[in-house]
């Protein structure tokens, strides 16, 4: 792949924390590429030496073949000339100045003529659908408008990259599912490279080409297709971070894999993952990817139900082990303390360091 | 334990009016939650019970006791009322101890001081609270803060328990565990609940009955969960509870289709339904996961515009004629089985089951 | 908001008691002096007044007035935004230690600080004039103190921390990403601050100049220690000059009335536009969580900056709180300051033989106490009518809780002369009853304030969790409002006892023989040329000052009070 935005050997350090350890990254033009992690995983301080205002204590980052950032040589292209479009998380929209004159201001600095500005502005605010606020002042608007005003700001003058910080976090959840899609419909619109930052992995899913889970020291866990990620998680940390689970212990008798302690509850299925003698590796599966059935399937109680709406969260109880299953509403409904079987249709297995483990 | 009978309940302030003839009996020892949008005034309802508000017209009894009367000029103060309220910001004092915030509604029951610290203790560990009697609210996380409140509210061994959207300011792991520790508490105690939120999740897994309100103040549709969930009584209930598609209809070459397409509707479609549909008066609604999706054949053709992978699920957003239906598949049918649609694929949609509402109950929002 | 199963008429007669008081000691002293202004034998005399204004002597301490305020607001909030930028927005070293010592002009009494400076720079036996003159063999001072410019100069150094802090404030709470989203869209730093930023300290830097301005309209000690031996008189001074010199005679009271309606005025003037410009509510520029400012890199301009800033608060602070100490252990004014010419005489006379001093610094302990504790309680109680209950007419309230912040110590202590010098039958003039009234008319709008602040923290739901828990009213009011509102009450009453403690401006207009107190009592040192022991008094005088402030801040953790004098 042609990268568009190269990450080499990035690290930083805040005193003795590392907040990004060696971190390599290759962006494809176009591409919309999220930052996924927990809170403190060092996405965020990624994103920030991304756009300038962070310098790095080892590494260097590129765009296209120049370089931005650079420890070696002590170069730091500061943020102001880099180009990019930047959208943070408290939308940082100007509150003095009309929602025009935001859009206008990065034309402006650029020294544009007044047509020129006119014109790019209008068409930024159109994209948007701002153009009938134009003059209105941000106080007057709500938080979606707000934030359609800084991303109206950012594509205003064009850019290759848009840099976007959790940009979504602060909005209600209808908001949030609007302004996804106008993200990604601007994105096909200028294509622009997106680096997405977010702790919210059903956003990461919806809106991205490509997701880079990362645990703390921004350390990559996955970087693949949001269906891969979610089908085929790398490793543990990946698998319950993404979705709903269940990590169910087992063992092994006889070639049949039984849940730890439930072997009069019947196998949960004869195909056995390699492993250590005696240290069988862990089950994850989802609850969304378990079917309830009135017979056969491994045997279990049902301690707890919960009607979600359109889903119905219930608890099995198997021997010793809790395992919680969803189901559709429309599907039969089981009461507390009715028997059943549950049918295992997609497996996952994780050694005791978290790998992944092949069936 | 008591039941709480709300006969013809008014709230008119000045020209606002809330809401007029609410009338509704919550049973003995159920957990009953008043569902409904910011603002329907739900809280007021809540409030009314509790003795903060005085209602412009109607009564309230709690038991047998008849606590509110506007006509009779009847107002039974709060603090006789004995009632355990949980609000939502909780409200645990930031000067008192855990265990003092506890003990409090015995103090002022003059209950002897060795039976009050058995029974504060007692509530302390009924909310897995023990050992941190000590600390102060501001050492405690949001959760613990909220047990605390909840302790506070059932130690004096209420008739009935008022909670307020308690809830709302946890966050989303947080808000189940608690959710399954307030039901787990209830059937213990067997107390009375009155839970205000609108928070559908929480409603429909917590209550024994729901009473949903609109935003005008009205009590649409009292029943349990599941029977509201899968039967609402009309558009707005439905639309509530859930994603809706609301899909408009019409009458064409004696055939029933969604207008703007050109195949008729393969439904089921009740006798009743068909005149109205003539007149214009219905729209036929179902849920995204009541829709089936093939590429070729199908009941009706539409056209994939927007294709949102979620996880469990993928959603997809469908032109038929006009308007759009949002369906979904199940994440392993759609990836493993190969059964997902692409963005700009045709595609057939096929209805499992169609309800009928009348246009007018489907808010302005939701109309398509 | 609860209350509405109270006791039938309880909320009502708290309401009325605590109009009564309001009106009391606030709105009728200030009724009385318009009255007195404009209406003469029962009708409306505007022409008189006109009249009385266009007398030379009281036309030019208007002017004088503007002119001080004005010329004093601009220095102030020049000094005020540089210092906080340097403060806030730079990597200047020592930033904690900076911030604290440019606060400290704010603890100080000013008139104090005049008085310093006048032993300094007095044309013909200020020490910095004499030294400069000797020096270069000059006939003619380095500067002349008694002037416009002296006058403008002191106040200035005393009221900049109004602006510095309202600016300084402001920009480290400033959300940084409206800078950094300023800078990736293309501006450079000059840029980001003549566009963004200082367009969004504008309500800050407005705030604190137009509290500068208001001050100094209505400031008494500075402009009487500098101005009043050259002939120069601001409108306070000039009431002064012309109530004691007639000796209470009906003309000047009138001119004292007059000049007190323009002061009214200006002030309700400034905080009405005041208040339009914090509505302006655009201006929510505060982040919640914390945050990283950018800071300026000086690079080459860091060392001399910082040298600049210890020079100035050398000049400023230093020098004069010096110079105090020193005279004060003078044994006559005039001698050189070598170690045998020192003595502690001074400030064990003040402080254990002089009647004046003795009295003096009783009578303002006893007097700020009492009035601290008064408005404190009563305050209290009129705030939680304010804040927590639902009866009608509050408003009225508010607004008359607020009035007396725009109403000048001089105009205050105006009108209860006018008020309780026999019109209505009681005549405190000349009692120590007098000052107290005037202190808590005075004070009262702090007291509102903090205690308002204070029950506005307690949520609703506070209170009716503990009705919830069967307690009444009453007993959620004991365990649930009063404990949480204690750091309120105690904060308000040292908002009111340390200022009250100092302060000039308006107990100078109602002191009697007995009852002076110890701003009055080194004015009055001061004025009759007993020097060493006016700096004797000051040098106490600061000193309980620093405590108190130490003392509360080991009580209460705030370090913000002062000002008010």
């Amino acid at each position: 792949m042609t990268a568009h935005v190269v990450l080499r050997n990035v690290t930083k350090r805040f005193g003795s924390v590392v907040a990004v350890d060696n971190l390599n990254l290759k962006i494809a033009r176009g591409e919309c590429l999220s930052l996924l992690g927990p809170s403190g995983c060092g996405k965020t301080t990624t994103l920030r030496m991304l756009a300038g205002f962070e310098d790095l204590d080892e590494g260097e980052i590129l765009v296209g073949d120049r370089v931005i950032s650079s420890s070696y040589k002590n170069y730091y292209l500061p943020p102001e000339k880099r180009d990019f479009g930047m959208v943070f998380q408290a939308f940082a929209v100007w509150p003095h100045l009309s929602v025009f004159d935001n859009v206008a201001f990065p034309l402006q600095i650029r020294g544009l003529r007044r047509s020129e500005i006119q014109d790019k502005t209008t068409k930024a605010l159109t994209y948007t659908g701002l153009l009938d606020v134009r003059d209105s002042y941000p106080n007057e608007l709500s938080g979606g408008q707000k934030q359609r005003i800084a991303l109206a700001r950012s594509i205003s003058f064009n850019p290759t990259v848009m840099l976007l910080d959790e940009p979504l976090s602060n909005l209600d959840p209808k908001m949030r599912e609007v302004m996804r899609f106008e993200i990604k419909e601007l994105q096909k619109r200028f294509n622009f490279t997106i680096v997405y930052v977010t702790h919210d992995q059903a956003e990461a899913m919806a809106l991205s080409d490509r997701i880079v889970v990362m645990d703390f020291g921004a350390l990559i866990q996955q970087d693949d297709r949001p269906v891969n990620v979610y089908l085929r998680p790398a490793n543990k940390f990946v698998f319950g971070f993404i979705g709903l689970s269940n990590f169910l212990a087992v063992e092994v008798v006889d070639g049949q894999i039984y849940l730890q302690g439930a072997r009069e509850a019947g196998p949960v299925t004869s195909v056995v993952p390699r492993h250590a003698p005696g240290k069988p590796p862990t089950l994850a599966c989802r609850p969304s990817e378990i079917q309830m059935v009135p017979t056969g399937g491994v045997h279990g109680t049902v301690t707890r139900r919960v009607l979600l709406g359109d889903i119905i969260d219930y608890r099995v109880q198997v021997g010793p082990t809790e395992v919680r299953v969803q189901r559709n509403v429309r599907k039969p409904v089981f009461n507390e303390g009715d028997q059943c079987g549950l049918a295992f249709s997609a497996l996952h297995w994780y050694d005791e360091s978290g790998a992944r483990v092949q069936a | 334990m008591a039941d709480v009978r709300l006969e013809n309940l008014a709230a008119v302030f000045g020209t606002h009016r809330v809401f007029e003839g609410f009338t509704l009996t919550i049973r003995d020892g159920e957990c009953f939650t008043l569902l409904g949008p910011s603002g329907c005034g739900k809280t007021v309802v809540m409030r009314m019970i509790a003795g903060f508000e005085h209602p412009s017209a109607g009564e309230v009894f709690i038991g047998d006791q008849l606590v509110s009367s506007a006509a009779k000029k009847v107002h039974v103060p709060t603090e006789s009322r004995n009632i355990g309220v949980v609000f939502q910001d909780y409200a645990v004092w930031p000067h008192k101890t855990v265990f003092e915030n506890v003990v409090y509604p015995l103090q002022i029951q003059k209950v002897p001081a060795a039976e009050a610290k058995a029974r504060t203790l007692e509530a302390i560990a009924q909310v897995h609270l023990g050992s941190l009697e000590d600390r102060y609210p501001s050492q405690l996380s949001g959760g613990q803060q909220q047990r605390v409140a909840l302790a506070r509210a059932l130690v004096s061994r209420p008739k009935i328990m008022l909670l307020d959207e308690p809830l709302t300011n946890l966050d989303a792991n947080l808000r189940e565990e608690m959710r399954f520790e307030i039901k787990d508490l209830q059937r213990r105690t067997g107390v009375t609940i009155l839970y205000v939120t609108h928070d559908q999740e929480v409603a429909l897994a917590i209550s024994d009955r729901i009473g949903i309100m609109g935003k005008d103040g009205c009590l649409r549709q009292v029943g349990d969960p599941h029977e509201i969930y899968t039967n609402p009584d009309d558009g707005y209930v439905f639309n509530f509870l859930g994603v809706a598609n609301f899909i408009p209809v019409e009458r064409r070459n004696g055939a029933v289709q969604i207008q703007g397409s050109y195949l008729p509707l393969q439904v089921e479609i009740p006798s009743a339904a068909r005149d109205r549909i003539a007149r214009g008066e219905v729209v036929a609604a179902c849920r995204p996961f009541e829709i089936d999706l093939v590429r070729d054949g199908g009941a009706t053709r539409g056209l994939v515009r927007r294709r949102v992978f979620l996880g469990p699920t993928v959603t997809y957003f469908i032109t038929v004629g006009q308007i759009e239906i949002r369906a979904q598949q199940e994440a392993e049918e759609a990836f493993r089985d190969g059964r997902a649609l692409e963005e700009g694929e045709a595609c057939g949609l096929t209805f499992q089951a169609l309800r009928w509402y009348d246009k007018a109950s489907v808010g302005e929002e939701a109309r398509p | 908001m609860t209350g509405t199963d109270r006791k039938f008429g309880i909320a009502e007669i708290l309401l009325l008691f605590s109009v009564l008081v309001l009106v009391i000691v606030v709105a009728v002293p200030i009724l009385l002096i318009l009255w007195n202004a404009f209406v003469v034998d029962g009708g409306l005399n505007i022409a008189g007044a006109v009249k009385v204004l266009s007398q030379p002597d009281v036309f030019q301490a208007v002017v004088n007035s503007l002119v001080i305020a004005g010329a004093v607001t601009v220095v102030s909030t020049i000094l005020g935004v540089f210092f906080a930028w340097l403060v806030s927005r730079t990597d200047l070293p020592f930033k904690e230690t900076m911030k604290l010592l440019f606060l400290v002009p704010f603890m100080l009494p000013s008139f104090i600080g005049a008085i310093a400076w006048k032993m300094l720079l007095s044309p013909r036996a200020g020490l910095v004039n004499k030294w400069f003159m000797d020096l270069f063999g000059l006939e003619q001072p380095l500067f002349n103190i008694y002037s416009l410019w002296g006058i403008i100069a002191v106040e200035s150094m005393y009221l900049f921390p109004f602006v510095f802090i309202q600016v300084s404030g402001a920009l480290e709470r400033m959300d940084p990403t409206l800078e950094e989203s300023a800078r990736i869209s293309g501006a450079g730093l000059f840029q980001i601050t003549r566009k963004i930023t200082l367009p969004l300290m504008l309500p800050s830097i407005a705030a604190g100049a137009l509290l500068v301005a208001l001050y100094s309209l209505a400031h008494f000690g500075v402009p009487a220690v500098l101005g009043t031996e050259a002939g120069i008189f601001n409108i306070p001074t000039l009431i002064y000059q012309k109530i004691y010199a007639s000796g209470g005679r009906f003309e000047a009271i009138r001119a004292g009335t007059i000049l007190s309606s323009i002061l009214v005025v200006s002030a309700a003037l400034i905080l009405y536009s005041q208040n339009l410009i914090l509505k302006a509510g655009r201006f929510q520029v505060i982040a919640g969580k914390s945050v990283r400012p950018i800071l300026l890199k000086l690079r080459g301009l860091k060392y001399p900056l910082l040298v600049l800033s210890l020079l100035y608060i050398a000049v400023t602070v230093v020098l004069p709180t010096v110079t105090i100490f020193l005279v004060a252990l003078l044994r006559t004014y005039g001698l050189s300051f070598s170690l045998e010419n020192m003595t502690l005489h001074n400030i064990t006379y003040i402080l254990f033989t002089m009647k004046l001093t003795k009295d003096a610094i009783w009578n303002s302990f006893y007097l700020s106490l009492a009035a601290a504790l008064v408005t404190m309680l009563v305050g209290t109680l009129i705030s939680y009518v304010i804040v927590k209950m639902r009866v009608r007419g509050k408003f009225f309230l508010e607004f008359l809780g607020l009035l007396p912040f725009s109403v000048p110590g001089t105009v205050i202590a105006l009108g209860v002369i006018l008020m309780w010098s026999g019109k209505f039958g009681v005549n405190l003039y000349n009692t120590a009853w007098i000052i107290f009234v005037a202190y808590i008319a005075r004070y009262m709008a702090f007291a509102l304030k903090s205690t308002s602040a204070a029950l506005e923290q307690v949520s609703d739901s506070l209170e009716e969790a503990a009705r919830a828990c069967g307690a009444t009213h009453w007993q959620a009011m004991k365990d649930v409002v009063l404990p949480l509102i204690k750091p309120g009450m105690v904060a308000a009453f040292f908002l009111i006892f340390l200022p009250a403690l100092r302060e000039l401006t308006t107990s100078v207009l109602l002191y009697g023989p007995t009852t002076r107190t110890i701003g009055v009592a080194i004015y009055a040192l001061n004025e009759d040329g007993e020097t060493v022991y006016a700096a004797a008094l000051s040098a106490v005088a600061l000193i309980i000052i620093i405590v108190g402030h130490w003392v509360i801040k080991r009580i209460t953790g705030t370090t913000k009070l002062g000002g008010a004098s």
